[in-house]
């Protein structure tokens, strides 16, 4: 499932009659199984960005082309377009509403046409995805569960259409290093088998293992977009430094004032440890 | 972005903004009183004609005035066609089975809509040119008397306070939700009441949640800062009332002594 | 002098139930050190620091803050004062709709004169560098500036200790870092600082890390004691600091660096001394 953003404008008036321009003609195009980063400062558009791709706002100009169609076009099947694409918002436990945790993975599928033992089943894959017990979960209240537990239930939710595309805005917000890289791979994995995936995240590290190319906007444009090795290298230039490095580009700068010049491609932490491991083994040892 | 139900404050330094809050919202009783009293054509340009004075002095753009009524004009619209169609005056037009068209009836609709319109703007006008910690300090005051009955003043003051800041988060919380259930098929606009009901349980329900953990977690907060009642505390300031403050309770009650001697 | 001084504390949300969010906890802390209370979400690291300032009241065992037993009801008003705490989520802290009256809300609490309300807001502003903010309406801010505008309605009852109970989590790097600097200038002034953290990197700078696991203290020592030990690390299910990562790395490798370097400079010197030598 391929999207193609054209020319995509968002502006919206303030109740103090102040008029934003949330987004500024923004075009660019992801393809079938891709796996994009989206990243700026607070407030530069991105999560209007994944809005607007996810159908949730309607542009104020521009064009959104799921697959090749419209999406904003009059007559477009907007039920299909809910069970197609996922989109997991921040801190998503805060939607749990239902009695049970199977009642509530299985609200997505409530206009999927799906017969009660087939919805069944997906929620129960949806669940085990997101590694639950189904038997012991199923029946639990959302809310008697830990804060980690309720949002894998939240995004089990979401899992439970089989959307080709996903999108993410924060998702590793407020998790600790352990469930952050639990869920890192897991996102990998989904990407492996067929998933589209699109994630907007302030941490560059996870932007760095994970996504295969990146967009930056900055004040609603975007300022760069290309490999994610190759844009990370060229923010490092940009705006004074501010959107931050990688661990890893931190200690290559370092170790450049050292008189220690290693690639300025190194960009994770494998990669640092790879060249790492080049330079000082002497060349040929260990 | 939404708006607040009444006109949010906009900063300024407008007589009006100057007056203080708790003149204001005894200008509000008295001028809605005088435009409830108006019942002539006189009586309703007396009515336009303060509220248009008031909204020239207040240096706010026209449209932030009429800001919540373009949102109930629906409600309105309801009004005015019960009374014209349903009213059976003395000078009925027309009528037919349950339906009774009478000017009585038209003027009436007409009647209501105009004296809704104009307190509601004059709310508005409150609202956007008093802050918010300013209302809840008059009210705190204003309501002082009921602490001879019994009413926790002080506290209730508190709770209002702090409920009112929360007010915009909760908003955007809702906000949130609703587009994050949408994502996953809730049917808000549907045509199908049904459907438009079965969406409400996966909005409210998580904002009601929402509420208790933020009170929560609050009060946890509040209570880190000392807080133990509301009432082992500095005292807020109080401010006399200027020339100003006595000028506007002064005309307002003059106005709606005129509007009740030409309901005569 | 010591001003945090426990032993044995144990809690339990479940009264009568067998589990227990804190279980035999030590814990002792001195006069203007910088303590990281580390681990993982539900390791008891929230429960004991709510104990500091008696939010949490305490089931068993003996805890002292500033020679204030915490058992002392009549008491419970100067410890808060003395122990201040700023939370996670920076929007349900606010009591107000402007900044100045928000600050001003905690010295009301203690009956301060009007006449000097004005004044330690203005200085709070001043400590937190956010000057000139007084009439904005907090849910205006950013995180960052929202956990330091907390923090100024903290610092206004000029506390002796400051806990940060994960005040960093829910704030994007730009405003982590905001926070990060005032708490070490406060750490500079003299205040005892506890900041409850899941980000080892914050740790790095402490005098002293508690590293907690399932309601127990695992271990108590200097940041190069905690984070550089990779089997206590692992048990208390975090991870190591990225440098950490890669001295053990490359060790596995045969390139053995002279020590386990903590701070980002010292990896750097360990990697041109070793390149020297080669």
């Amino acid at each position: 499932m391929s999207i193609t953003i054209e020319n995509l404008s968002y502006s919206y008036v303030q109740p103090s009659g102040e008029k934003v321009d949330a987004l500024k003609n923004v075009s660019y195009s992801i393809e079938d199984g891709d796996f994009v980063g989206i990243m700026g400062h607070t407030g530069c558009g991105k999560t209007t960005l994944i809005q607007l791709m996810a159908g949730l706002l309607s542009p104020t100009s521009g064009h959104i082309y799921l697959n090749g169609e419209d999406i904003n076009a009059k007559g477009y099947d907007r039920t299909s377009l809910r069970q197609t694409v996922g989109v997991v918002f921040q801190y998503p436990e805060y939607q749990l509403f239902a009695t049970t945790v199977e009642k509530d993975v299985a609200f997505g599928l409530k206009y999927s046409g799906l017969n009660r033992q087939d919805v069944s089943a997906r929620v129960q894959w949806a669940l085990e995805t997101m590694g639950f017990d189904f038997e012991k979960v199923r029946s639990q209240s959302p809310l008697a569960l830990s804060g980690g537990e309720k949002r894998r239930v939240a995004i089990a939710g979401v899992l439970a259409t089989k959307p080709k595309i996903l999108f993410f805005d924060e998702p590793i917000a407020g998790l600790d290093p352990y469930c952050r890289q639990r869920f890192l791979q897991f996102v990998t994995q989904m990407n492996q088998s067929g998933t589209t995936i699109i994630m907007v995240s302030h941490n560059m590290e996870a932007l760095g293992e994970c996504t295969k190319r990146l967009l930056v906007l900055e004040n609603g444009k975007l300022i760069d977009a290309g490999a994610t090795s190759e844009v990370f290298v060229r923010v490092k230039h940009m705006s004074n430094g501010g959107f931050g490095q990688t661990e890893a580009q931190k200690i290559v700068e370092l170790l450049s004032a050292g008189n220690l010049q290693l690639s300025s491609a190194i960009v994770t932490y494998d990669d640092l440890l790879s060249a790492l491991r080049q330079e000082l083994t002497g060349g040929g040892m260990g | 972005m939404r708006t607040l139900p009444t006109g949010q404050y906009i900063q300024g330094d407008s007589i009006l903004h100057k007056l203080e809050a708790r003149v204001k919202i005894l200008c509000l009783f008295i001028l809605s009183a005088a435009v409830i009293g108006a019942s002539s054509i006189v009586g309703y340009a007396l009515a336009l004609g303060t509220i248009s004075a008031l909204i020239l002095l207040s240096r706010l753009p026209i449209s932030c005035a009429f800001a919540s009524v373009r949102r109930i004009s629906l409600f309105l619209l309801v009004i005015l066609m019960m009374n014209a169609l349903f009213f059976a005056g003395e000078n009925t037009m027309a009528s037919w089975w349950i339906f009774h068209i009478s000017r009585e009836g038209i003027k009436q609709g007409f009647s209501v809509v105009i004296n809704v319109i104009l307190i509601l703007i004059l709310g508005n006008l409150l609202t956007m040119t008093t802050s918010p910690t300013q209302v809840t300090t008059a009210l705190e005051s204003l309501i002082k008397p009921l602490k001879l009955i019994g009413v926790p003043t002080e506290d209730v003051a508190m709770i209002i306070s702090v409920a009112i800041q929360f007010i915009p988060t909760l908003i955007e919380e809702t906000e949130s939700i609703k587009k994050a259930q949408i994502a996953r098929g809730a049917r808000f606009e549907s045509k199908r009441l049904a459907e438009r009901a079965a969406s409400f349980i996966p909005l409210v329900v998580p904002i009601f949640i929402s509420a208790f953990r933020r009170a929560d977690e609050l009060s946890l907060a509040m209570e880190a800062r000392g807080y133990r009642n509301a009432k082992n505390r500095t005292r807020r300031k109080k401010e006399p009332l200027a020339l100003d403050d006595y000028t506007a309770l002064t005309v307002c009650a003059l106005i709606c002594l005129l509007q009740f001697m030409l309901l005569r | 002098m010591i001003v945090v001084d426990g032993k044995d504390i144990c809690f339990s949300y479940d009264l009568g139930g067998t589990s227990f969010a804190l279980q035999a906890v030590d814990i002792k802390i001195d006069q203007g050190e910088f303590v990281a209370i580390l681990g993982c979400n539900g390791s008891g690291k929230s429960t004991l620091v709510k104990h500091l300032n008696a939010l949490i009241q305490l089931q068993d065992g003996e805890l002292s803050v500033a020679q204030i037993d915490v058992r002392n009801e009549k008491d419970l008003w100067l410890l808060r004062r003395i122990c201040g705490m700023v939370f996670q989520n920076p929007d349900n802290q606010f009591v107000s709709s402007t900044v100045d009256e928000d600050i001003a809300f905690g010295l009301e609490n203690y009956e301060t004169p009007r006449h000097e309300i004005r004044d330690k807001v203005k200085s709070a502003l001043e400590l937190v560098e956010m000057s000139g903010y007084e009439k904005r309406a907090p849910n205006t801010l950013s995180g960052g500036q929202k956990q330091r505008i907390a923090l100024a309605g903290v610092l206004a009852l000029d506390p002796e200790i400051i806990i940060f109970d994960e005040a960093t989590a829910m704030l994007d790097p730009g405003g982590r870092q905001e926070v990060i600097n005032i708490l070490h200038k406060l750490h500079g002034v003299g205040k005892t600082i506890i900041a409850i953290t899941h980000y080892v990197e914050e740790a790095v700078t402490a005098d002293k890390i508690i590293l907690m696991n399932q309601g127990r203290v695992l271990s108590c020592g200097t940041p190069q004691d905690i984070l550089t030990n990779l089997e206590l690390m692992n048990e208390a299910g975090m991870r190591p600091p990225m440098t950490v990562r890669l001295f053990y790395d490359l060790q596995q490798s045969g390139v053995h660096l002279r020590r386990c370097p903590l701070t980002e400079e010292e990896l750097v010197e360990e990697i041109c001394q070793l390149r020297s030598k080669i």
